[in-house]
C-alpha cells in the first residue's frame, strides 16, 4: 500500500521533520523485530511444560471476530477508497485488534489507515481523530492522544467515543478530575458497556471496589461482542482477586475463558486468582499460556517472579532475560518505560536506572501507577524522601492496591517511620495477603521486624 | 504477501546489527520472545468500538392490518446481522435496556402514547447455563429450553401507565431444525393476547430481517457508484422483532379515528444511566437509538448529527439546524447529478420536509395530496406543530387489495411513506423521493431500477405477525456473497462517531441502521 504522508497535529520544521523521519526510520526497524519476535512468541512456541492450552480444548485465536472485522473493512476500502469514515473505520479497527494482539505491526496498519483517511477528509474527520487519539494511547503517546480527543469532540460533542478517547487520556496524564466529567458525559451520551467500564474505573482509582465492581458488572451484562465480555470478565475477576476475594476471582475467569478461551487477558487474570489461592502450578499455566499469546512486560514479569518465589530461579531468569531483551527494544524505540519495565529494573536491574527510566516515564505520563512504580524505584536507590513524595502521589485518589501500600510502607520503614509504615504494610496484606508472590512474604517480615523493635 | 515477507526479513537483518547479536541471542534462547513496542500492560485500554446491536433500533413499519382493518399493526427490529446457525449464538433483548415504541397524535414531536417493553431473562439450569436448550424443544415451556425471555408491556399516557402484557414469552432464537422441528408452533405460542379494549395481539422473538436492499446503492455516498446491485444485502439474516396488533381506537388521538386518523410513529431503545460521582444515585434513562422512517441517515440527515440525532425527540429536531438544514439542502440528489448527470430538484426541498418531518398535506407544502400529516387531525392544535422526524400512518386509508411496492409513487396509498408495510420498497421509494418524484408525481426513469432488490427474500405470513420466520441457514457459508455482508456486519460493528463532512458514512449497511456506535 503507498501511503501518503499526512499532517500530524503538531507540524514541525524542516529540522524536525528530519529528525522524525530518522527516528521513523529506526522505529520501523525496530518495529520490524517486534514483529518477527512477536510472530515467532506467538506462533512458535507451545505453552510451557504442562502449560496446556486451557481448558484441553482447541484454542481459537482471541481476535477472531476483530479479525473478521478488520478483513471486510479491507474489502470495504479497496471497493471504496475515497472513503474517508471507511478508512478511519479500518484505522480503528486495527486499534482494537492490537489491543488484544498487542502485535506492534497492528499499529502501523491503524496509523496508515488513519493517515489516508484524514488525506482524503482533512477537516472535520471526528473519526480519524478519534481513532488517532485512541491509537497514540494505544502507544503511550497520550499528549497526542489528548490533542486529538480534544479535536475529535469539538468536532463532535456528541460523540460518546470521543469522549471515551478523551477520558483516558486525561486519566494517564493524571488530571483525574477533567477524565471523571468526561466519563460522565461519555455515559450521558450513550451509557454502554465502553462506558460503563470507564466508569467502573474511576471507582476503581478512587478504591471504591463495590461501585467498581458493580458498574463493571453492568458493562458485562450491556457488552455485545465477545471481546467487551472478555475485558468485563477480566477485570472482574481482578478486582474481586486484588481485594482478598481470589474465589470469587477464579470463577469470573473461568466463566470468561469458557465464553472466550484463549484470551490473554483472562487467563493472566485467572493465573492471579489462583496466585492469591495458592494454586501455583496452576497460576505458572495460566501465565504460561497468557505469555504464549502476547508476551506483555507485565505477564513476564508476573511469572517471573513467581518462579524465583518457588527458588525456580533458572527459569525465573529466562523471563528476565526476554524483559531485558524488549527493553532493548524500546530504548531503540525511544519510548518511555512502562510501569512494568520500571519495577523490572528497579527490582531485578539497576535502581538507578529505573529512576532514569520512572523520572522519564512520570514526566511523559504522571499516572498514579507511574508515581507508584518511580517512588518505588526511588526508595530502591536509597532516595527515600523523594520516594514518599512519588508513593504519595500514587495513593492520593485513594486507591485500593497493597502494591502501592506495600511500596508506601516500606519507604516509611526506610525513613524511619515505624508508625506509617506499620499502617500501610498491614492495609497491604489486609487487602491482599498474597498480593505479590515476593513482596507479599517481605511485607510480613517487614511487620514482624517493626513489631519486634522497641 | 511474498513482499512483505522480505520486507519485515529485510528489517529483522537491520535489527539484529541494531540490537547486538548479544541481545538477540539472550531473546532467542528465552522461552517466549518479545513483543517489541507493544505496552497494553499497565494503561488500561477498555474497549471503545460499542457492539450494542441489542439497543440498535433497525427498522419501524406501521400499517394498517390486511386481515383486520380496525387494528394497525407496529414492528420494530433489533439486533441487525443476526447470523443463523451461528451457534452457540442465541439473541436476547437486553434485560437492562428499555424498548419504546412511541405515538405522537397531534404533531407536537412528543409521545402522546409510549408503549415500553421490559425484558426479563431466566435460566432453567443454571449449571448448565451455557447451553440454550438442552435437547429438541417443542414448546415454549418445554423444560428443553434453558434460556428463556419474557416481558412486560405497558402504554404510558398522560403520565399514566397501564399494563397490556405480563410475564409474555419470547419465542425463543432459532438454534436449528433437530432442536426445534417445528418452530413456527413455537413462534405462534409466543403471540398473546393484549389486555386492550377490543383486543389486541402481541408478539416478540425472532424473526427474518424484514428489510430487504441492496445497501451497495450507497456506495454514492463513498464515492463509488451504482454498478453494483441487485443482491440482497440483509437476506438470510435474522432480527429480534416485537410486534403488535392494536385498535385503531387505541391509537387515535381521543379514541376518534374520524376526527383524528393519523399517527407519528418511531421506536427508541434507552439503557440506564451512570453518576460517576456515586453511581448509586439515579441518573435516569438515557436514549441512546431512535428510528422512524427508514434510510433517514442516509437520505436526509447527514451521518455526521447522528450521535447527536439519537439522543433527541423528534420534538428537538427542529431547533437542530443542521438537521434540518440536510432536510431542505440534501447531498444524495448532488451525489447523483455529479455520477449520472441527473439533475438534483432545485432546493429548498420543501417535498422531503413534509415527507420526513410535517407529514403530507396540501397545506403543509409542494405535494398536492392530504395524507398524513398530523395537521389533518382535526383535534390537533396546528399552533403547536412542529417539524420533527416521525413515521406517519394516516390510519383511515384503507389496505390494498393489490399492494405495490412503490407505495405512494405508485398511486397505492396505503404504502411508504404512508406509514411503511413489511413489503414496501423503501429503498427505491427513497431514491425516486430524493430525486423529487413526489413532489413531480412522475418517476425518475433513470432510477427505475433502483437496487434491483424488490422484495424481500423470503415471503412474508397473512396474518400477525406477518413476519417471516428466522432462517436456519449460516449465511457465510453461502459464497461469494459473504464479504459483501460481513463488510456490511463489519460496518455495524466499527462504526463510530460522527462522520465526515461530505461522505456520509462508512458502509452501506450504516446507511439504513443509522446509528451503531
Amino acid at each position: 500500500m503507498h501511503l501518503p504522508r499526512s499532517t500530524s497535529p503538531s507540524a514541525g520544521s524542516d529540522q524536525d521533520r528530519s529528525g522524525r523521519s530518522r527516528r521513523t526510520r529506526r522505529t520501523l526497524v525496530v518495529l520490524g523485530l517486534g514483529t518477527a519476535m512477536f510472530t515467532a512468541g506467538a506462533l512458535g512456541l507451545a505453552p510451557g511444560p504442562g502449560g496446556s492450552t486451557p481448558d484441553g480444548s482447541a484454542r481459537p485465536s482471541p481476535a477472531r471476530a476483530e479479525a473478521g472485522s478488520v478483513a471486510a473493512l479491507q474489502e470495504h476500502v479497496r471497493r471504496l477508497p475515497q472513503d474517508a469514515p471507511g478508512w478511519a473505520a479500518l484505522g480503528m479497527a486495527y486499534v482494537q485488534q492490537a489491543r488484544v494482539t498487542a502485535d506492534p505491526a497492528t499499529y502501523r496498519r491503524a496509523e496508515q489507515a488513519l493517515r489516508v483517511s484524514l488525506e482524503r477528509e482533512p477537516k472535520g474527520n471526528t473519526d480519524a481523530e478519534t481513532g488517532m487519539g485512541a491509537l497514540e494511547a494505544a502507544r503511550h503517546d497520550f499528549g497526542a492522544s489528548l490533542a486529538w480527543a480534544r479535536r475529535a469532540v469539538s468536532d463532535a460533542p456528541y460523540s460518546s467515543l470521543a469522549h471515551g478517547v478523551l477520558a483516558d487520556a486525561y486519566t494517564q496524564l493524571g488530571r483525574y478530575e477533567e477524565a471523571f466529567a468526561a466519563v460522565q458525559r461519555m455515559s450521558d451520551l450513550k451509557p454502554d458497556a465502553p462506558a460503563l467500564a470507564r466508569a467502573s474505573y474511576t471507582f476503581e482509582l478512587r478504591g471504591d471496589t463495590g461501585q467498581a465492581t458493580a458498574l463493571m458488572e453492568r458493562s458485562l451484562d450491556a457488552s455485545g461482542t465477545p471481546a467487551e465480555r472478555a475485558f468485563a470478565r477480566a477485570h472482574l475477576s481482578l478486582l474481586a482477586t486484588e481485594s482478598g476475594r481470589p474465589g470469587t476471582g477464579l470463577r469470573q475467569a473461568d466463566r470468561g475463558l469458557r465464553e472466550l478461551p484463549g484470551d490473554a487477558a483472562l487467563l493472566e487474570a485467572r493465573g492471579r486468582a489462583h496466585q492469591g489461592l495458592g494454586h501455583t502450578a496452576r497460576a505458572l499455566d495460566d501465565y504460561t499460556a497468557a505469555v504464549a499469546v502476547a508476551p506483555l512486560p507485565g505477564r513476564l514479569l508476573a511469572l517471573g517472579e513467581l518462579r524465583e518465589s518457588l527458588g525456580d530461579t533458572r527459569a525465573a531468569r529466562q523471563q528476565y532475560a526476554v524483559l531485558r531483551a524488549q527493553d532493548q527494544v524500546r530504548r531503540a524505540g525511544r519510548r518511555p518505560a512502562d510501569v512494568d519495565e520500571i519495577l523490572f529494573a528497579a527490582d531485578h536491574g539497576r535502581p538507578a536506572d529505573a529512576v532514569a527510566l520512572g523520572r522519564q516515564a512520570v514526566r511523559a505520563r504522571p499516572f498514579l501507577a507511574v508515581h507508584d512504580a518511580y517512588g518505588w524505584a526511588l526508595h530502591r536507590a536509597g532516595r527515600d524522601r523523594e520516594a514518599l513524595a512519588e508513593a504519595d502521589l500514587a495513593l492520593a485518589l485513594g486507591t485500593r492496591s497493597a502494591l502501592f501500600l506495600y511500596h508506601r510502607g516500606m519507604i516509611h520503614q526506610a525513613l524511619g517511620e515505624p508508625a506509617a509504615a506499620r499502617a500501610d504494610l498491614g492495609s497491604a496484606l489486609r487487602l491482599d495477603p498474597r498480593f505479590h508472590p515476593l513482596h507479599a512474604p517481605r511485607t510480613r517480615a517487614a511487620l514482624t521486624r517493626i513489631d519486634a523493635t522497641p | 504477501m511474498k513482499k512483505s515477507s522480505a520486507r519485515s526479513k529485510r528489517l529483522l537483518d537491520h535489527s539484529l546489527l541494531v540490537l547486538g547479536a548479544t541481545a538477540m541471542a539472550g531473546a532467542l534462547g528465552a522461552v517466549t520472545l518479545a513483543p517489541g513496542v507493544s505496552s497494553a500492560s499497565s494503561h488500561r485500554e477498555a474497549p471503545l468500538i460499542a457492539g450494542d446491536p441489542r439497543a440498535d433500533n433497525t427498522d419501524v413499519y406501521a400499517f394498517t392490518s390486511p386481515d383486520k382493518s380496525d387494528t394497525v399493526t407496529l414492528v420494530a427490529n433489533w439486533i441487525p446481522f443476526e447470523e443463523p446457525n451461528g451457534g452457540p449464538n442465541f439473541y436476547s433483548f437486553a434485560d437492562d435496556a428499555r424498548y419504546h415504541i412511541k405515538i405522537d397524535n397531534d404533531g407536537d414531536g412528543t409521545a402522546d402514547t409510549t408503549l415500553t417493553w421490559r425484558f426479563r431473562t431466566t435460566v432453567r439450569d443454571a449449571a448448565n447455563q451455557f447451553l440454550y436448550n438442552t435437547g429438541p424443544v417443542r414448546s415454549l415451556d418445554d423444560p428443553n429450553l434453558n434460556v428463556r425471555q419474557s416481558y412486560d408491556l405497558t402504554a404510558t399516557r398522560n403520565g399514566r401507565t397501564t399494563v397490556l402484557a405480563r410475564n409474555a414469552p419470547v419465542a425463543p432464537s432459532r438454534t436449528g431444525v433437530a432442536s426445534m422441528p417445528d418452530y413456527a408452533t413455537l413462534r405462534g405460542q409466543a403471540v398473546r393476547p393484549l389486555q386492550v379494549a377490543g383486543g389486541g395481539k402481541a408478539f416478540a422473538g425472532q424473526a427474518d430481517d424484514s428489510f430487504f436492499a441492496d445497501l451497495r446503492v450507497f456506495d454514492l455516498l463513498y464515492g463509488g457508484n451504482l454498478s453494483e446491485r441487485g443482491q440482497d444485502t440483509l437476506a438470510g439474516y435474522n432480527v429480534n422483532s416485537v410486534a403488535l396488533q392494536l385498535p385503531k381506537k387505541f391509537l387515535a388521538l381521543r379514541g376518534d379515528t374520524a376526527r383524528n386518523p393519523v399517527i407519528g410513529v418511531w421506536s427508541t431503545t434507552e439503557r440506564n444511566g451512570v453518576d460517576v460521582s456515586d453511581s448509586r444515585k439515579a441518573r435516569g434513562w438515557r436514549q441512546v437509538s431512535r428510528l422512524g422512517n427508514p434510510l433517514v441517515n442516509e437520505v436526509v440527515v447527514p451521518l455526521k448529527y447522528k450521535d447527536a440525532f439519537n439522543t433527541l425527540n423528534p420534538s428537538q429536531d427542529h431547533t437542530v439546524k443542521p438537521v434540518v438544514d440536510k432536510v431542505y439542502d440534501p447531498i444524495l440528489p448532488k451525489l447523483i447529478q455529479k455520477v449520472y448527470g441527473i439533475p438534483a430538484p432545485a432546493t429548498p426541498r420543501d417535498d422531503l420536509a413534509e415527507i420526513y418531518l410535517t407529514g403530507i398535506c396540501k397545506a403543509c407544502g409542494p405535494i398536492k395530496a392530504d395524507l398524513n400529516a398530523q395537521r389533518l387531525n382535526k383535534d390537533a392544535a396546528v399552533r403547536r406543530i412542529v417539524p420533527a422526524e416521525e413515521l406517519r400512518l394516516n390510519m383511515a386509508v384503507p389496505p390494498a387489495a393489490h399492494p405495490n411496492r412503490l407505495g405512494v409513487l405508485a398511486g397505492d396509498l396505503a404504502g411508504f411513506p404512508n406509514g411503511r408495510r413489511l413489503t414496501d420498497d423503501v429503498l427505491d421509494i427513497s431514491l425516486q423521493a430524493v430525486e423529487g418524484a413526489a413532489q413531480s408525481g412522475t418517476l425518475v426513469p433513470a432510477l427505475a431500477e433502483g437496487d434491483k432488490v424488490n422484495a424481500n427474500d423470503v415471503p412474508f405470513g397473512r396474518s400477525f405477525p406477518y413476519l417471516a420466520l428466522p432462517h436456519v441457514k449460516d449465511v457465510n457459508t453461502a459464497g461469494s456473497r459473504a464479504v459483501e455482508q460481513s463488510s456490511a456486519r463489519t460496518n455495524a460493528s466499527v462504526a463510530f462517531g460522527g462522520a465526515g463532512a461530505l461522505l456520509l458514512g462508512a458502509g452501506g449497511w450504516r446507511l439504513r441502521r443509522r446509528k451503531r456506535a
